[in-house]
């Protein structure tokens, strides 16, 4: 019963977020300082471990092609994990782990010091200044870091491929591109938005509605990372099913 | 919110959009959607493996793809494959070149292969459809490789019963002229040696053959290596050709050998006489032998996919002589070689500057010859004989492959036919059969090899 | 604006959470420029009666009127128009603590005004000094003591020159002296302008030296209301009680 009662609050809410985002007047600045905020205080984070998942990935990927002497086709291998899902799919739960801390705390933080009251207060929308912002920030930034992620990634591959096979930077990339179609980078890409939107709203949700003073700050922080990555792997395999609907392999 | 956050915002925005985009540009180049582009279209009976987004080549290089694959109206139609190539390669195309669909490697994607055509084409234009090759498929092989070894095998024994009678021909008549003359004694041992171990060396080769036709008719043995292979087509046919030559050389020396047994029986003539003609009949019954054992060799190698490719209609014409050719070496026992007579003067008009072309009239009584012969099945071998007469001045044989060119061109564009079934043969101005009675002729004549059994149905179904 | 009306009128307000009823039937009429203390034992619904007032808390049954006008009923944005006219001043002060103390005061400005900004500035920084943080403008709320938090809380709520300020507990958890000085801000802007003021406290001499009339809360009603002289006098013990202590923090 009361699991119901979350979920169907949790509905309402992301809907609330969606109608609210779509209605002027909208919060551009306090939109541009969350995606400062969740956005490029990303990128090391998001490049550091692309760059290095791309390593990895390129030493597995050669690890198995060697096998069958299919050495050519490590770029392009990597490049189809990476771009369909490894690069979306990891970025998203990196995200998740700082971003959806972040938002879970902080707005927990407001809500007990009663600096959501205040903003009402002052006559602002707490709900509009809040969370539809940091709901389009996170919706515009994931997409953006995913890229980054796929280019360090790739980037990654590269370091590894060429430290053993020399092979040129030029190269190493037109034969990674030549497996990847349209299909591949577009909906991947753009299914992250999905996971920005599950990450915001999840976070400010928990956040929004924390009660129990500063440890209930602590839990709304750690229930926002378990349940935006559990509901974002979820919606992945949702969304990974829909693409490939519409993508047919 | 500072202005340094600001300008950090606006980096990241377009950093990420940069990547991004630069993903899409890398594949959007790849799919050559920013170079100047051209369409063009063929048609296929069948498209195994072909779906819109393969790859087209030209030469091997890669240069689009497929756009759009239209159902046949009815099933006697062909598919309709658009596709979309870069217009740096159009040069390259011409109106005789061909487009096929391969496969990389036995289990690799299909792709489309279109062949650079020759300079004497005109190259492309935009919208234009080319020959169409169909796919070669394995099932189709193997259940098409089925029924021509059973033709083999029966061929083989006919082949086997021939050879046996004349080495034993041979072997008696070495036997019988053993009793006559004493002083060749030792060439005829040596003979009588020489014919038992060809008899079977022959009959060996023969129950090899029998082994291999069974394994390859139970899909096994080596046919299957020969299908990953990419040149499959050339390699194929120039087997074929050379099983041919080697039956033929096989059955050549066969009556060599019976006539040089006979030549030696003769009643009359003096013991020295005889004696010299028996020594050069040894000689050359040892020169046959030799050719027997050479040509059961060649054909052990290659003998097996005679049938396969007469049956097909693939043969090579350049490596048939015009005289072979006019004896009826395409028809075989199983073809009949349907004919048709067209005069110069109605089908060809000379230019001011020498050029011949086809005249609107000559399309005309093209078409209604065709009109004839499209009752026989589409994969019957239609060969465009060109002839010429030398009383119209310049070369005879180099006007009759223009003609014959001219004509092949126009089919192959008109009624769609299979340019590998379509082909020319110039014959300058010899024409036994000519309905001149003169043995020559100037025009071309369309000639149809149509298999026996097709040709009895259709023949009974026109004349009804 | 409507002299004639009340500046805050509640009528009949009743508000439970749960089973537990914070407020039972409480009428209640302030009228434009007076000066009232809310007092009452903790829990006893003063907090709860600030946040109906201004529109935090819906009230279960009952009218709330702010100078003549039912905001039970408002959009959110017909109340944020209501609440452009009410200061604020939180029991912690509230102060947004993202943004440093002058832009915390200036916050208001920013979202309610057109002024520019540097008009803006001068306008938050003259606030700052008036309640004795001139100095700290660039300051984040972090790095404040309680008393100066209150201090700016109290600057942000005026920021608009409301003519209604709701204050909680302005004196709390401050020592004698720095809470002596918050009620002298309060008694100099009473008597500088006509603002309405609001404050909830427990602290008697504070009331005493604020308050043209003082309403006792106990158990969600109102069981004395009055001049400081005549509730003295009051017959009710737990009037008098709190009447005569010196009421600490």
């Amino acid at each position: 019963m009361h699991l119901l009662v979350v979920v169907g609050e949790a509905a309402r809410f992301a809907g609330r977020v969606i109608v609210e985002s779509v209605r002027p007047p909208y919060e551009f600045r306090e939109t541009l300082r969350q995606l400062f905020e969740l956005g490029c205080r990303s990128v090391p984070l998001i490049a550091a471990s692309g760059f290095a998942v791309g390593i990895v990935l390129s030493m597995h990927t050669r690890a198995s092609l060697a096998r069958f002497g299919a050495e050519a086709l490590i770029p392009a291998g990597l490049a189809i994990a990476l771009v369909r899902e490894t690069g979306p799919l990891t970025a998203g739960l990196l995200l998740s782990g700082r971003i959806g801390a972040g938002i879970g705390a902080e707005l927990g933080a407001m809500k007990v010091t009663e600096q959501i009251d205040a903003l009402e207060a002052t006559a602002v929308d707490s709900f509009r200044y809040l969370v539809v912002t940091r709901v389009i920030a996170c919706v515009i930034a994931l997409p953006l870091l995913t890229s980054l992620m796929n280019f360090t990634g790739m980037f990654g591959g590269y370091v590894a491929e060429t430290s053993i096979t020399g092979t040129p930077f030029q190269a190493y990339f037109r034969q990674a591109f030549t497996a990847i179609e349209f299909s591949d980078l577009i909906p991947a890409t753009l299914k992250t938005m999905v996971f920005g939107f599950i990450i915001a709203s999840v976070a400010s949700y928990l956040g929004i509605n924390t009660n129990s003073g500063t440890e209930g700050v602590g839990r709304a922080s750690t229930q926002s990372v378990v349940a935006s990555s559990i509901l974002l792997i979820a919606a992945n395999v949702l969304l990974v099913r829909i693409i490939f609907f519409f993508y047919p392999v | 919110m500072n202005r340094m956050r600001s300008a950090l915002v606006g980096a990241f925005v377009l950093v990420g959009l940069l990547l991004f985009g630069t993903g899409l540009f890398l594949i959007g180049d790849r799919r050559l959607l920013f170079v100047e582009q051209f369409e063009i279209n063929s048609t296929f009976g069948k498209v195994t493996g072909l779906e819109v987004g393969t790859a087209v080549t030209v030469a091997g290089l890669a240069a689009g793809e497929v756009l759009e694959i239209t159902l046949p109206s009815r099933p006697s139609d062909r598919f309709h494959v658009r596709m979309r190539l870069r217009e740096d390669v159009r040069h390259l195309i011409r109106a005789d070149s061909t487009a096929g669909v391969q496969t990389d490697g036995i289990v690799g994607n299909a792709f489309i292969q279109i062949s650079v055509g020759t300079d004497a084409s005109p190259p492309v234009t935009a919208g234009d459809t080319i020959t169409g090759i169909d796919p070669i498929e394995f099932a189709d092989l193997i259940q098409e490789g089925r029924d021509t070894f059973r033709t083999v095998s029966q061929e083989i024994i006919d082949l086997q019963d021939d050879v046996s009678g004349a080495v034993a021909a041979l072997t008696e008549t070495v036997e019988t002229a053993n009793g006559v003359i004493e002083n060749v004694g030792q060439d005829l041992e040596t003979l009588t040696a020489t014919g038992s171990r060809i008899a079977t060396d022959v009959e060996g080769t023969i129950a090899d053959l029998r082994v291999t036709v069974n394994d390859v008719g139970n899909g096994q043995g080596s046919i299957g290596r020969l299908l990953t292979d990419d040149t499959l087509y050339e390699r194929l046919t120039g087997i074929g050709s050379e099983a041919q030559l080697a039956v033929r050389n096989l059955r050549e020396t066969t009556d060599r050998a019976r006539a040089a047994v006979e030549g030696f029986t003769g009643p009359n003539g003096t013991s020295q006489q005889i004696s010299q003609t028996l020594r050069n009949t040894l000689a050359e019954v040892q020169e046959v032998t030799s050719d027997l054992a050479e040509g059961t060799e060649a054909l052990k190698r290659n003998f097996l996919f005679r049938g396969f490719f007469r049956q097909r209609g693939f043969f090579d014409l350049d490596t048939i002589s015009t005289q072979a050719y006019q004896a009826g070496i395409l028809e075989g026992d199983d073809r009949t070689a349907l004919r048709v007579w067209v005069d110069a003067g109605v089908l060809f008009a000379v230019d001011p500057d020498g050029v011949q072309r086809l005249t609107e009239e000559g399309r005309r009584r093209i078409d209604s010859v065709m009109a004839d012969l499209v009752r026989y099945p589409r994969d019957s071998p239609l060969i465009v004989e060109g002839y010429a007469d030398a009383s119209e001045g310049g070369a005879p044989y180099l006007r009759s492959v223009d003609r014959a060119q001219l004509v092949r061109g126009y089919l192959l564009q008109r009624f769609r036919r299979q340019a590998t079934l379509t082909d020319i043969m110039a014959l300058g101005e010899s024409a036994p059969d000519s309905p001149r009675g003169d043995g020559r002729w100037s025009g071309v004549a369309l000639t149809l090899f149509v298999r026996n059994d097709a040709l009895g149905a259709f023949a009974n179904t026109s004349t009804r | 604006m409507a002299t004639d009306r009340p500046a805050v009128e509640l009528r009949a307000v009743s508000k439970s959470f749960g089973t537990r009823k914070v407020l039972d039937d409480v009428s209640l009429t302030i009228e434009a420029g007076r000066s009232i203390c809310i007092l009452g034992r903790s829990g006893t619904g003063k907090s709860v009666s600030l946040k109906t007032i201004i529109g935090l808390i819906r009230p279960d049954t009952g009218g709330v009127l702010i100078e003549g006008e039912d905001i039970t009923g408002l959009s959110s944005r017909e109340l944020s128009r209501v609440r452009k006219r009410i200061g604020f001043l939180f029991q912690y002060a509230a102060l947004f603590d993202s943004i440093s103390v002058g832009e915390n005061v200036a916050f208001p400005l920013r979202r309610h005004s057109d002024l520019a900004n540097d008009e803006i500035r001068s306008r938050a920084s003259h606030l700052l000094t008036q309640v004795g943080l001139g100095r700290e403008y660039d300051k984040m709320p972090s790095d404040l003591s309680g008393g100066m938090k209150k201090r700016a809380g109290l600057a942000r709520a005026l920021a608009l020159q409301p003519p209604i300020l709701l204050a909680d507990e302005p004196s709390a958890g401050l020592d004698p002296v720095t809470a002596g000085e918050i009620d002298a801000l309060l008694v100099t802007l009473k008597q500088q302008s006509s603002t309405t003021l609001i404050v909830v406290t427990h602290n008697i001499p504070s009331a005493r030296t604020i308050a043209d009339e003082l309403v006792f809360l106990h158990e969600g009603r109102i069981i004395a209301q009055g001049a400081p002289a005549a509730l003295d006098r009051s017959d009710i013990p737990l009037v008098r009680q709190f009447m005569t202590s010196e009421g600490a923090g």
